[in-house]
């Protein structure tokens, strides 16, 4: 995953070399209008994912999307679905939904799609279990060349929201993505070596709008600072995810500009208001919506996100709810209404700013997964409550303690940025919240009985507007009224990319970051 | 073999296996008992979703992480003295078959670090200490004070902004021909240096005023032979001692360099596995090294009954007696 730290020592180092050296001339000339292209666009990206026993499968599909599979659906900048290999979708009655395919589509090898190579893609993503849909081995159902009937295991009306995300990407009857992935895409497979970069060409048989660029390789450096080094020597044309505390260096640089998406993701507070003591503080509802109120989420953007990232309301991107996000209020910075609530529920201050009750000090757990949530972020929070008089203990743990502690509820508060992928508006309340999801933390934070009914009427809406809407409300009981979750921030992907590539429309879902728009001027 | 020299040997050899069972059951531990599950974790980066508890519960009892610790080391010793290391919990691939495959690509750093460090080491070194308190010396000072204080990472950059973006004659990274291959080499090896520079100089200015070197110059042998047969050759053998040592810094170093530079390696490979959990692949990384540092170190052992004849004539004389 891409770090988005604040400047580590070493991030110094190289930002201050970069700034020191974007003085030095520039090697790069921006491009004009009616300018020639190149054949070959370098892209660098992080680490190299694809090495994951069941990613072998999604080789060029996910994490990294290098646009050479297809899903049924896509999604759009709004994060909502478009048609893709699938035309049309439509809701049988019950749980069934009926996809009906493009009949103009060729695999690279030339071979049409067929229901047959959705259906063997579907079934294969049920054996690796890379699939999230509560889809079985007998779900998928062939209706005729060019139809398939899909029904999952339990009550899952998003379905058809859930098949925009790239794990579903269909490949070729018959063929084994883990060799050579022969899928729809604009652009085809040449050339994947593992830990140094996978390479693809345009499909000049693609049924939809054809690749700008004829090929298009993926360098993968692990080091946030060799990809920006990689980019200042003109090694690759675009970094793609650049760590937030390189981007004022990056910015000097001729020749290099620094573009970044709408929010894919919201930075977010999740409070453990069932933990068992003695992280069993956020129960307690005052003391959640003091630390709601406790908290500047402006000055966090402005000054600490470096203005990349929004002030939302939401716990996913706004957008997702459509019309209906405006149901989400947020709860507002107040620090005096913060010390008031405190007051009022009994944690009385004492001289050095600290509170107490009954001889429980206030003092709350927050935990971080290292790499995903900036250090001065915990900083910032940590200095805004103890301004109110909420002591807190910071804790950033690499990814098997957070696990551990996470999954344990052995937290108060727990920091994360969780993507949204697909187009579900209940994706994230259903995991998260809901005192039915099976994830291993959600019994630590559940939000009740109310917020329960909302997002099973989310799932079960055939409509998506009805499905927003109850997802709005559900987020409104969650957010507004229990302060069981905390949005902090709509976070922005930030990537810096040679002035003279055209066509990038960077999108706020990474793995589904189309690249067929985008060439590079000689 | 001489009687005594082989004694001396075997005993050498004895010596090395309870550590190499110290080695095996720490690698073991390390790796089990760091916070976290490895199922979890697995799971997550597989699926892209947080997996469900049964899931989660599955994976386990599918990697056998339920039973008893020494159960788990029984089993995983048991296979490991047959070669087999397991299976990587992330890749699916045998251990064994990625330590072989990873492993020519960090030898081949690490030891292009070593042969750097030691062709800028010797010169420098023994130059230093024959004209102490000059010029020279004082840089060679400077030298392995930098190296001694500067972190792997901020000499790569250095490296990397001095011969790929202002000189623009290296790349700044990746895996493709010889010239990747330079700087990262370089990196390593200006680090060894320094830490070799200082040695060498220790090591002559502690023989140079000895009484056969005197009596070598009394004989009106020349300064560099000297130096270079008399002296050189017997303030070599802490040398050799610290490049036993320093190969698993090395190995360490190979760590940061081959995540720094993007080259492929089992630095990057272990890096990878421990931040994945992958136990099987911690365990055997941590084994395979230890057991060739271990190797290293008994080698350069041995090599004193050739170096040094003191080691040779005690040996010898212990089976007479």
């Amino acid at each position: 995953m891409p770090s988005h730290g604040v400047p580590t020592l070493s991030g110094i180092v190289v930002s201050a070399s970069i700034a020191v050296f974007a003085c030095s001339g520039d090697r790069r000339a921006g491009g004009t209008a009616g300018e020639t292209q190149k054949d070959a666009l370098v892209i660098g990206v992080a680490g190299d994912e694809y090495g994951l026993q069941l990613n072998r499968s999604r080789v060029g599909m996910y994490p990294l999307n290098a646009s050479i599979c297809e899903a049924p659906f896509r999604l759009s900048q709004a994060l909502a679905t478009e048609p893709s290999l699938g035309a049309k979708a439509e809701h049988r009655g019950g749980n069934t939904l009926r996809v009906t395919l493009r009949g103009d589509v060729t695999f690279h090898d030339g071979t049409p799609l067929t229901a047959i190579a959705v259906k063997e893609t579907m079934d294969r993503s049920v054996r690796l279990r890379t699939q999230y849909s509560f889809l079985s081995d007998s779900s998928v159902r062939i209706v005729d060349d060019t139809t398939i009937d899909i029904t999952p295991s339990v009550l899952n009306l998003r379905l058809a929201e859930q098949l925009a995300h790239p794990t579903y990407g269909v490949t070729a009857t018959g063929t084994d993505p883990t060799i050579r992935p022969i899928c729809t895409g604009p652009f085809q497979f040449v050339e994947y070596v593992p830990k140094s970069h996978i390479t693809v060409e345009r499909y000049d048989g693609y049924w939809g709008q054809k690749a700008r660029i004829k090929r298009l390789t993926f360098r993968f450096y692990p080091d946030d600072n060799t990809r920006a080094l990689a980019l200042r020597a003109g090694e690759v044309d675009g970094i793609y995810d650049v760590n937030r505390g390189m981007v004022r260096s990056l910015q000097k640089l001729p020749g290099i500009r620094v573009v970044t998406s709408p929010p894919g993701a919201v930075m977010l507070m999740h409070v453990a208001t069932r933990g068992a003591a003695p992280y069993d503080l956020m129960s307690e509802p005052a003391l959640r919506r003091a630390v709601a109120l406790g908290i500047d989420r402006r000055l966090l953007v402005d000054r600490v996100l470096g203005g990349y990232a929004s002030v939302v309301s939401t716990v996913n991107p706004p957008v997702v709810l459509g019309r209906h996000a405006p149901l989400v209020n947020g709860i507002a910075y107040d620090a005096d209404a913060a010390r008031r609530t405190l007051d009022s529920a009994g944690w009385k201050a004492a001289a050095d700013g600290s509170r107490s009750r009954r001889g429980r000090r206030l003092e709350l757990s927050l935990i971080s997964q290292t790499g995903v949530v900036d250090r001065a972020v915990l900083e910032f929070v940590q200095a805004q409550l103890a301004q109110v008089g909420i002591r807190v203990r910071v804790e950033q743990l690499e990814a098997g303690a957070f696990e551990s502690r996470l999954n344990s509820g052995r937290f108060d508060i727990d920091i994360e940025v969780p993507n949204q992928n697909d187009a579900n508006p209940a994706f994230l309340l259903a995991l998260r919240w809901y005192t039915k999801s099976n994830v291993r933390s959600a019994p630590f934070m559940l939000a009740g009985p109310r917020f329960d009914s909302l997002v099973a009427a989310s799932l079960a809406a055939p409509e998506r507007d009805a499905a927003q809407r109850f997802a709005a409300l559900a987020m409104h009981e969650l957010v507004d009224r229990q302060a069981a979750a905390i949005p902090l921030a709509g976070i922005f992907r930030i990537h810096a990319l040679s002035t003279r590539i055209r066509g990038f429309e960077p999108h706020p879902a990474r793995v589904s970051q189309s690249w067929s728009e985008a060439w590079v001027a000689k | 073999m001489r009687p005594g020299i082989a004694d001396l040997i075997g005993a050498r050899v004895v010596s090395v296996l309870p550590v190499l069972l110290g080695v095996s059951i720490l690698s073991f531990a390390i790796a089990n008992l760091a916070p976290g599950d490895p199922a979890a974790i697995i799971l997550q980066r597989q699926m892209g979703e947080a997996p469900t508890a049964v899931e989660v519960e599955e994976f386990r009892s599918r990697l056998g992480l339920d039973d008893p610790f020494p159960q788990r080391y029984g089993r995983w010793m048991g296979a490991a003295l047959q070669g087999d290391l397991g299976l990587s919990y992330v890749s699916g691939r045998p251990v064994f078959e990625t330590l072989v495959t990873d492993l020519p690509a960090t030898l081949r750093l690490t030891t292009a670090g070593l042969l750097i460090g030691i062709a800028i080491a010797l010169p420098l070194g023994v130059l230093a200490a024959v004209r102490r308190g000059s010029l020279l010396d004082h840089a060679s000072r400077l030298l392995a004070l930098c190296g001694a204080s500067l972190p792997t990472f901020v000499v790569g950059y250095a490296l990397i902004l001095v011969f790929a973006i202002v000189l623009g004659w290296l790349p700044v990274a990746g895996s493709g021909d010889v010239a990747h291959f330079i700087l990262p080499a370089l990196t390593l090896g200006l680090l060894e240096a320094a830490a070799l520079t200082r040695l060498t100089r220790a090591g002559m200015l502690s023989v140079l005023f000895e009484d056969y070197v005197r009596s070598a110059r009394a004989k009106g042998l020349s300064g560099f032979r000297v130096v270079v047969r008399h002296a050189l050759r017997n303030a070599l053998n802490p040398l050799v001692t610290l490049a036993g040592i320093r190969f698993g810094r090395l190995m360490g170093g190979a760590v940061i360099i081959e995540t720094l530079f993007a080259r492929p390696g089992l630095g990057r490979a272990i890096v990878d596995a421990i931040f994945d959990r992958d136990y099987p692949t911690i365990q055997g990384f941590i084994l395979f090294t230890g057991t060739l540092f271990v190797v290293v170190n008994l080698l350069v052992d041995i090599s004193y009954v050739w170096l040094d004849p003191r080691v040779r004539l005690t040996a010898e004389q212990r089976a007479n007696a």
